[in-house]
């Protein structure tokens, strides 16, 4: 990580800092906690040498990172990573995923 | 066609309830299990605490035995796809056995690929932490090649799926009815989640034609695409906690996760 003055770009690689595999919710929320305690305004997040990612991670990463005070870029993603950003940006729930007139209940 | 896991489950419940009658636990006999009856039975024989005659399996009896004396981390005993993996309560070291295991050469290989293979496993393990307030978990996988299957088993102890919504007001629900609420993307937390079980049965059902089992305290859903079955049972086939198997086929196509994922 490169720290320096407030107005710089403060670069982490979410690889080091997490893992290259970006699995649990709660992961996120500890590196954003992280994030919010430096004192650059300023954070390139480089997404380079990642994985996967689950849906948990990116959904709290997205939302921990549109609720951030810090002015936040993502940079070499992967695009298997950016599929799931674009995924859950547009994510439509479908309330009946599975059809209860379809379902056949058993008692045992 | 592969196989229903449900009538593993049952197995589980059937030996349990002859280790309550006898107050002994004698699996002498038990040569072999599938996933879905170690994991719920060795978390039993732990809790117990009946007199215990172990397996002459000694795969099996090794599996009991990690789960039964053992805190977290890994056993390698036997010939498992993914060892049997006990997960701590400490979300923060999770990310470590994660790490780990996800290290494992051929992770995913034969089971959709490491993507799909990495991205259930996160989510299963992430929903134990966000919502289940366990103290054992456990994972197991294995493949069966002459059966041309893989068992990929979570197992935990917590306050269930049912528990997780009454601790927040959502009461009513018949237990089988929770699941299905579940699966449909009710979450104790926000509306902006709910995803993580309804992806895994899509990716591992329609992508990968495979069979998911959920259990949790008095209810079950199993699911092979297009065919749901919802369980009410009576209590003597009442589970403590959340167990989900999914069985799919050995195969070398890897799913693209993001067509199931999205909605």
């Amino acid at each position: 990580m490169n720290m320096s003055g407030i107005e710089q770009t403060l670069a982490i690689k979410i690889k080091d800092a997490i893992s290259q595999d970006l699995a649990l919710r709660d992961t996120a929320n500890e590196f954003f906690d992280y994030i919010e305690t430096r004192k650059n305004r300023k954070i390139a997040i480089d997404f380079s040498g990642v994985s996967s990612i689950s849906r948990s991670f990116a959904q709290q990463y997205l939302a921990r990172k549109q609720k951030s005070r810090k002015e936040i870029v993502d940079v070499s993603i992967p695009s298997n990573i950016r599929k799931m950003f674009e995924l859950i940006k547009n994510q439509k729930k479908e309330k009946n995923f599975l059809d209860r007139k379809a379902i056949k209940l058993i008692c045992i | 066609m592969l196989p229903d896991l449900f009538p593993d489950y049952l197995k589980f419940t059937s030996i349990r309830g002859e280790c309550e009658s006898k107050r002994k636990a004698d699996l002498s006999e038990q040569c072999w299990m599938y996933p879905t009856t170690i994991l719920p039975l060795s978390n039993f024989l732990r809790d117990s605490k009946l007199e215990f005659v172990e397996p002459k399996n000694r795969s099996l009896a090794g599996y009991i035995d990690h789960i039964t004396t053992q805190g977290e981390g890994f056993c390698n005993v036997g010939k498992t796809y993914m060892p049997l993996t006990s997960l701590p309560q400490d979300r923060g070291k999770a990310k470590t056995i994660l790490e780990e295991l996800f290290r494992l050469p051929n992770i995913g290989k034969g089971c959709g690929g490491e993507m799909a293979f990495k991205y259930m496993v996160s989510e299963l393990v992430d929903n134990i932490y966000e919502h289940s307030h366990f103290t054992h978990a456990n994972l197991l996988a294995q493949k069966y090649p002459r059966k041309n299957f893989v068992d990929i088993s979570i197992y935990d102890n917590g306050i269930s799926i049912p528990g997780s919504f009454e601790k927040i007001g959502l009461k009513g629900f018949e237990d089988y009815d929770a699941l299905i609420e579940a699966i449909n993307g009710l979450s104790s937390k926000d509306v902006e989640r709910g995803f993580g079980l309804r992806s895994c049965l899509n990716i591992f059902t329609k992508g990968l034609k495979g069979i998911f089992l959920l259990v949790s305290r008095n209810g079950a859903l199993s699911a092979r695409n297009g065919d749901v079955r919802a369980y009410k049972f009576q209590n003597c086939h009442k589970l403590n906690g959340t167990l989900i198997t999914i069985r799919i086929p050995v195969t070398s196509a890897k799913v693209n996760i993001y067509e199931y994922v999205g909605n």
